[in-house]
């Protein structure tokens, strides 16, 4: 109840902004982004798009089932694949944290994929492994998966992360002024998931002060001494 | 004298109002535009007029409009008796936003710079709907005289336009400008109007009395500068400053030290503006005409001789050049710094008017 | 034009309108309020800020119909200055581009500029129109707008966020207000009229305004609404202001739903006592403990420089026992606001939001984040 009293913030925050023109498009994703343009010519009934955690692969995914009408699906025991996979279906199966299928997943996963190429459909599987290295058990299924073509967002460049720090921030309410952000951007982790944490510590940081995020904040958030990042 | 905000008709500058009715035309309208060229050409009346168009309604459709199928803007003209237009003259139009330079008050002249914190009032602005419902215009004349933080934080601006929202930036030197300020922008370049075209500007400025025929051939196609040069204050600057320059390289020190010392002085505020136009111009004027055919035209009494005389102090066309880029920064830091005005005009004079 | 008016009147209506005139402005037909006088027996001063507009209408007795400006802060001034129960005539001369006061033996010429230089405001109809009582608007604002934000890089908490919503009870209107510490939520039966109203977030300036000006008032209150305007008309003004163009946070999932532990005490000994604590808490912080136990509540507080303080409290607890900390200030901020004897308080622990209520009115609901400490 001294000076380290601290008052903690309310978790505000705004429904993240996935609509297309929010995709921000970078070297590392570029790839990507020319597979769902080229949509519907996939030459395959199914694509796999993979990616670091927070790569924007469902926001991809979410852009792709917004042109294409396509209906989230999960192929599982319990799951109808018939009424799943009407004649020219098109699914979108994300599997969000989880790295591959169930092994009671198999058999269905290989018989959706089957009713897919029958019925003329079209799957997106959006996985943070390619398909062909899924640990499957199920012979027909992994040669299936193999067969797939793969596409993959790599590890996020320099403008990608300040865009999506800048972008994680708008999410959250928050705008980044461009000297703070040439402060941090040699100082941060080069991954996807460090960045939206240093968005989200970086904004209740500056909700606790009730100020803008200033280059004194992000020192502190960094837990830098005061007299970092002077030479900028 | 007729300022920009009140000037309804257009002269020259067609390319311009077409690319603009074009823009305004489509669906996605640039949201920034730095309006580029020489001083006094006419880019703060255009930018009024983009300003005077849209806030009286015109353009309605553009923008992320859901029925693209409105008839193309073939033109920026208005109705002239719109309420707006005199509300925009007036600068009391809810929806317009001019920035630039400020009254000090307390040292009763111009400030220096546009600061961050008239910037900010840009954010602010935005950050309010628009009051009549439709556009909201920034106008900042000119965007060379911002200093660096005003312009890094007009940037976050620019980076994130709210919608129905325009930033027109005035620019004598867009060059000097960040970089990334240049690339945000639309560009819009004007170009030195035709001698007709800048005597019908003038002259309709001047409300029907005739423009000085040297004011007109000394204007380097730019009305503002005309319209400058026609004011008998304003040309005895330029022609004791040639008189000075006659003398040259063997001007009389006390006589260089007065021409300075008068200029130094706090009242000398308007005075000291117009030198630096002035001078600034006139030696841009040596340098086109030496580098085009050799020979500056003797359009002011004794302007050849003086012109002779200061490339003769500088040594050659090449020092002169030098000479005038670096007085230009000289004058600019001047003005930022706060330095002595006395000072800034003995530099800028001594290697145009002695051998050293 | 001419006309006689009241000096009283004239006065509280100048007094009105002149608190929207800055002092300092740098467009001279800011400084001036707009007069005019229409057939009849009243007159409407009109001043603007050019983001927040107020019309004040004033009887009055019109001999020669017209309008002029004149500048705010002398005609105030000047109008203040003279006798109680005096009677000013206001006369324009156009052509002199000057307004003349006249009152007993005074005489004031003042300079005035066109009036067709006075920004026009916005007259058109707005889409949505309802009226809400001075009471109901009141209370709305009171209990949000402490919350509203003044942080400017976050400027759409600068305001309150007034929008329609679903309820089980049926359609209701909400206005709702944070500054990311303190979340204020105010509910009320929508009006009729307010159905499919926009969400829009009013600016702090015009709730301050409009909440001056309803201490004199208590008719209805006429709301025209747009997605980027609002107008109130009450008694014989009318107020018009922009709005902040912006999101307003997904609010909704700040509110705690699955809180468990329910606090309930006197709204009044409590608010003493935190008052009473807080005198030791550092100026910075306002911190204040509250350790909940079997045997009550017991409220510390202390800082190195000021000492420390204790107090206990009788109040209804049977959860498990904890200690949370809050600004003080805060929790003054909305015990102010509960207009019953007893204030309920359901948290879930010291680091989540925790909610306050009235326990006998729910249509105000409070989230207040605690302090470490």
């Amino acid at each position: 109840m001294t000076a380290s009293s601290l008052q903690l913030p309310l978790a505000l925050g705004f429904r993240p902004a996935l609509g297309e023109e929010d995709f921000l498009i970078t070297p590392c994703n570029a790839l990507a982004v020319a597979w769902i343009d080229r949509w519907p010519d996939w030459s395959a009934s199914a694509l796999v798009l993979n990616g670091p955690a927070g790569a924007g692969k469902s926001h991809l995914a979410s852009v792709w089932a917004q042109r294409s009408g396509a209906t989230r699906a999960r192929p599982g025991v319990s799951v109808d694949l018939d009424a799943l996979v009407p004649q020219g279906a098109r699914l979108l199966i994300d599997l969000h944290a989880e790295s591959h299928p169930e092994p009671a997943a198999e058999a269905p996963w290989f018989h959706l994929l089957n009713l897919l190429r029958e019925r003329k459909g079209q799957a997106l599987i959006v996985a943070r492994e390619p398909a062909a290295r899924w640990p499957v058990r199920l012979p027909d299924l992994a040669s299936r998966l193999a067969a797939l073509p793969q596409v993959e967002i790599s590890p996020p460049d320099d403008a990608l992360l300040s865009a999506l720090l800048v972008k994680h921030l708008a999410d959250l309410g928050a705008s980044l002024d461009p000297a703070v952000l040439r402060y941090l951007l040699p100082r941060i982790e080069r991954s996807f998931a460090a960045i939206a944490g240093l968005a989200t510590e970086l904004n209740q940081a500056a909700l606790s002060a009730q100020k803008p995020i200033t280059l004194a904040l992000a020192r502190k958030v960094l837990q830098e001494p005061d007299d970092a990042g002077k030479r900028e | 004298m007729r300022p920009a905000r009140e000037t309804l008709t257009l002269i020259g500058h067609g390319a311009n109002e077409r690319l603009v009715s074009d823009a305004l035309s489509g669906n996605r309208v640039p949201q920034a535009w730095l309006l580029a060229g020489p001083p006094g050409v006419g880019k703060a009346t255009f930018a009024y007029r983009m300003a005077r168009f849209l806030l009286t309604g015109g353009g309605a459709a553009a923008g992320p409009s859901l029925f693209g199928d409105s008839a193309p803007i073939t033109s920026l003209a208005v109705n002239e008796d719109h309420p707006a237009v005199r509300q925009i003259a007036v600068g009391s139009h809810p929806d317009l936003l001019v920035i630039e330079r400020e009254m000090d008050e307390k040292r009763d002249k111009m400030k220096a710079a546009i600061s961050v914190d008239q910037v900010r009032e840009i954010s602010q602005f935005l950050h309010l709907t628009a009051s009549q419902g439709g556009w909201r215009v920034v106008l900042i004349d000119s965007a060379d005289e911002m200093n660096v933080n005003a312009a890094n934080a007009l940037l976050k601006i620019l980076e994130e336009p709210p919608k129905r929202a325009l930033l027109l930036l005035v620019s004598h030197t867009p060059g000097r400008l960040l970089p990334t300020i240049r690339s945000r922008c639309r560009l819009l370049r004007f170009a030195p109007l035709l001698p007709e075209e800048v005597r019908i500007a003038a002259e309709a400025v001047l409300e029907g009395e005739p423009l000085d025929p040297i004011a007109l051939t000394l204007s380097d196609g730019a009305p503002g500068r005309a319209l400058a040069l026609a004011d008998p204050d304003t040309r005895s600057v330029l022609t004791d400053l040639l008189a000075l320059f006659r003398q040259a390289p063997k001007c009389d020190p006390a006589a260089v030290h007065g021409f300075a010392e008068k200029l130094g002085k706090a009242a000398a505020d308007a005075q000291y503006r117009s030198f630096v136009t002035q001078f600034d111009a006139w030696l841009m004027r040596v340098i086109r005409h030496s580098a085009r055919n050799g020979r500056v035209p003797n359009d002011l009494p004794g302007e050849a001789e003086a012109a002779e005389a200061v490339l003769r102090a500088a040594g050659s066309l090449d020092r002169l050049i030098e000479v005038w880029e670096k007085n230009t920064q000289l004058f600019r830091q001047t003005d930022g710094l706060n330095l002595d005005r006395k000072q800034a005009v003995l530099s800028a004079l001594l290697p145009l008017t002695q051998r050293l | 034009m001419k006309l006689t008016i009241d000096r009283a009147a004239l006065l509280k209506s100048l007094a009105h309108v002149q608190s929207v005139v800055e002092r300092r402005n740098t467009i001279p037909i800011l400084s001036n309020i707009l007069i005019e006088a229409q057939d009849g027996d009243s007159v409407s001063l009109t001043a603007t800020d050019m983001d927040l507009d107020m019309v004040d209408r004033v009887t009055c007795s019109v001999s020669v119909p017209g309008s002029v400006t004149a500048p705010a802060h002398t005609l105030y001034d000047i109008v203040r200055k003279l006798p109680d129960g005096a009677s000013v005539e206001l006369t324009s001369e156009p052509e002199k581009e000057r307004v003349t006061v006249r009152a007993g033996r005074s005489t004031f010429t003042l300079p005035s500029l066109p009036t067709a230089d006075f920004p026009s405001l916005a007259s058109d109809d707005l889409p949505f129109n309802f009226t809400l009582s001075s009471a109901e608007l009141k209370a709305l604002i009171d209990r949000t707008s402490f919350a509203i934000s003044t942080e400017e890089t976050r400027y759409y908490l600068n305001g309150i966020y007034l929008h329609a919503t679903q309820q089980p009870s049926g359609p209701v209107m909400r206005g709702v207000a944070t500054d990311g510490h303190r979340l204020a939520r105010v509910e009320l039966p929508l009006p009729k009229g307010a159905e499919g109203i926009p969400g829009v977030i009013m600016p702090r300036k015009v709730v301050l305004e409009l909440r001056k000006l309803l201490d004199e008032s208590d008719g209805a209150v006429t709301i025209g609404l747009s997605e980027t305007r609002i107008r109130l008309a009450f008694g014989a003004i009318i107020l018009s202001s922009k709005l902040i163009d912006g999101t307003f946070p997904d609010y909704e999932r700040v509110i705690p739903t699955g809180n468990d532990k329910v606090l309930e005490l006197n709204r009044n000994s409590f608010a003493e006592a935190v008052d009473r604590v807080a005198t030791i808490s550092t100026e910075k912080s306002r911190a204040v403990k509250i350790a909940l136990g079997t045997n009550g509540l017991t409220l510390t507080a202390h800082s190195p420089e000021a000492g420390s303080a204790l107090e206990e409290l009788e109040v209804s607890y049977t959860s498990s026992p904890f200690e949370i900390g809050f600004n003080s200030r805060y929790l003054l901020d909305i015990l102010k606001q509960v207009q019953g004897d007893v204030a309920q308080f359901i948290m879930a622990d010291a680091a989540s939001p925790t909610v306050v209520r009235d326990r006998a009115d729910g249509s105000a609901i409070y989230v207040l984040m605690p302090m470490r400490v």
